[in-house]
């Protein structure tokens, strides 16, 4: 087998280099700076050329010819990109819709960002992004925050950011346990 | 404690298991009203491939492949439970698959107010006397620290701190992560479904959050 030959090209984060047909060799969770993200070692190999060994080939390898890296996780983890703009939130709630109207809704909102009484407000329909306002009806949950956006400029606008929450339908058997948990409840206070 | 002059929060849903990330990609996100149609054909697609798939909405970033799932937040996300529900919807939906372990991660970029202070946080938490020997101008680049949330903790389950300076937040930025880690089915059992992750997400989420903010609170409590 013909190992000398090195047509691979190594990368280190796909996910800022567009590649074609790309080779996973090794996969690695980065828990630093940015959050938890999978970061991956892939090799773009020239299809008229045989791949270089990977790591678990490495004995296999032609003596004295062993691969340039070995490759199980980078010794300096990279740098994480910044981000251009960042939401810098002032005040976070988690609301459940109360009761719609024509143009505005009531809502429950509990504080997320401190402990504090639940607060009864009403919203604009208009507030709500346009995808979300077929999910606005009593009992919906959403969230909102208020906050500023940081742009590179050094400009802070103050922004509100609200999204419904998008779960999927409850099952037959969810609704079961609930109607269990309901008659339990029920039975406590002494309905039928 | 020395109280923060800035900081900017997220957090991340790290699944492990058994997925076919053919199928979580935006367009089956948004198919299942998981995600806006508008952030489906707005998503950057990082890469897609049989064994991996990658992309990012203004929110949120998921990567996924044949063993892991992660989802977090971009800096200009909203809420933690925006991420939260991503995660846990997809896996509600794709019930039969196999998840053994969750891990809840909490991250914040802290400004302190001067490089002084920043330094102080990082020699109290590693003093840099036994370095001092062979590092001339010795500080603190990375740490991290594992442990049980209580003594019944078994296998994975756990916690892990980390503190590093921030890429964010510079200067006199610190970045400080808790991760909670769940064992939630056993790895050898092929049909646990994902019943048991959707449960542990529901049920720890709030114990988890809190005990981040604990945390957080108690690191920079030691200046």
């Amino acid at each position: 087998m013909n190992e000398k030959a090195h047509p691979v090209e190594f990368l280190e984060e796909v996910d800022a280099r567009p590649i074609e047909q790309p080779d996973l060799l090794a996969r690695y969770v980065n828990f630093g700076e940015s959050g938890p993200k999978l970061r991956y070692m892939v090799a773009a190999v020239k299809p008229d050329l045989p791949r270089a060994p990977l790591f678990s080939d490495v004995a296999s390898a032609v003596p004295g010819e062993l691969p340039r890296r070995q490759f199980i996780e980078p010794a300096v983890w990279p740098t994480p990109r910044v981000q251009k703009e960042t939401f810098i939130p002032l005040q976070r709630w988690e609301g459940t819709v109360i009761e719609c109207q024509e143009e505005t809704f009531f809502a429950r909102l509990t504080d997320l960002t401190t402990d504090g009484p639940a607060e009864e407000v009403e919203l604009l329909l208009d507030d709500v992004p346009e995808e979300d306002r077929p999910l606005v009806e009593p009992g919906a949950v959403f969230y909102w925050a208020i906050g500023h956006l940081v742009k590179p400029s050094g400009e802070r606008p103050r922004i509100s950011n609200l999204r419904f929450r998008r779960l999927p339908v409850w099952s037959a058997s969810e609704l079961d346990a609930a109607r269990e948990r309901a008659a339990d409840v029920a039975e406590v206070f002494g309905g039928n | 404690m020395a109280k923060p002059v800035s900081e900017q929060r997220g957090n991340g849903v790290i699944l492990r298991g058994s997925f076919n990330p053919r199928i979580l990609q935006p367009a089956w996100l948004a198919a299942q009203g998981l995600i806006r149609e508008a952030e489906s054909e707005n998503a950057e697609i990082r890469i897609v491939h049989e064994q991996v798939v990658a992309f990012g909405l203004e929110w949120a970033n998921l990567e996924v492949d044949h063993d892991q799932l992660v989802v977090n937040s971009t800096p200009k996300g909203g809420t933690p439970e925006q991420v939260r529900d991503l995660a846990l919807g997809a896996i509600e939906i794709l019930d039969h698959t196999p998840i053994y372990n969750v891990g809840l991660q909490f991250f914040g970029h802290y400004g302190l107010k001067d490089q002084a202070a920043r330094d102080e946080l990082g020699w109290a938490l590693v003093p840099p006397t036994p370095f001092e020997g062979q590092l001339a101008r010795v500080g603190m680049r990375s740490l991290q620290m594992a442990g049980r949330r209580s003594a019944e903790d078994v296998g994975g389950d756990g916690l892990m701190v980390t503190v590093e300076p921030s890429a964010h937040i510079a200067p006199n930025g610190v970045y400080l992560a808790v991760l909670d880690q769940y064992d939630v089915a056993d790895s050898s059992e092929p049909n646990v479904g994902s019943s048991f992750a959707v449960d542990c997400i529901k049920s720890q989420w709030d114990p988890s959050l809190k005990r981040a903010e604990s945390i957080t609170s108690e690191i920079f409590s030691v200046i």
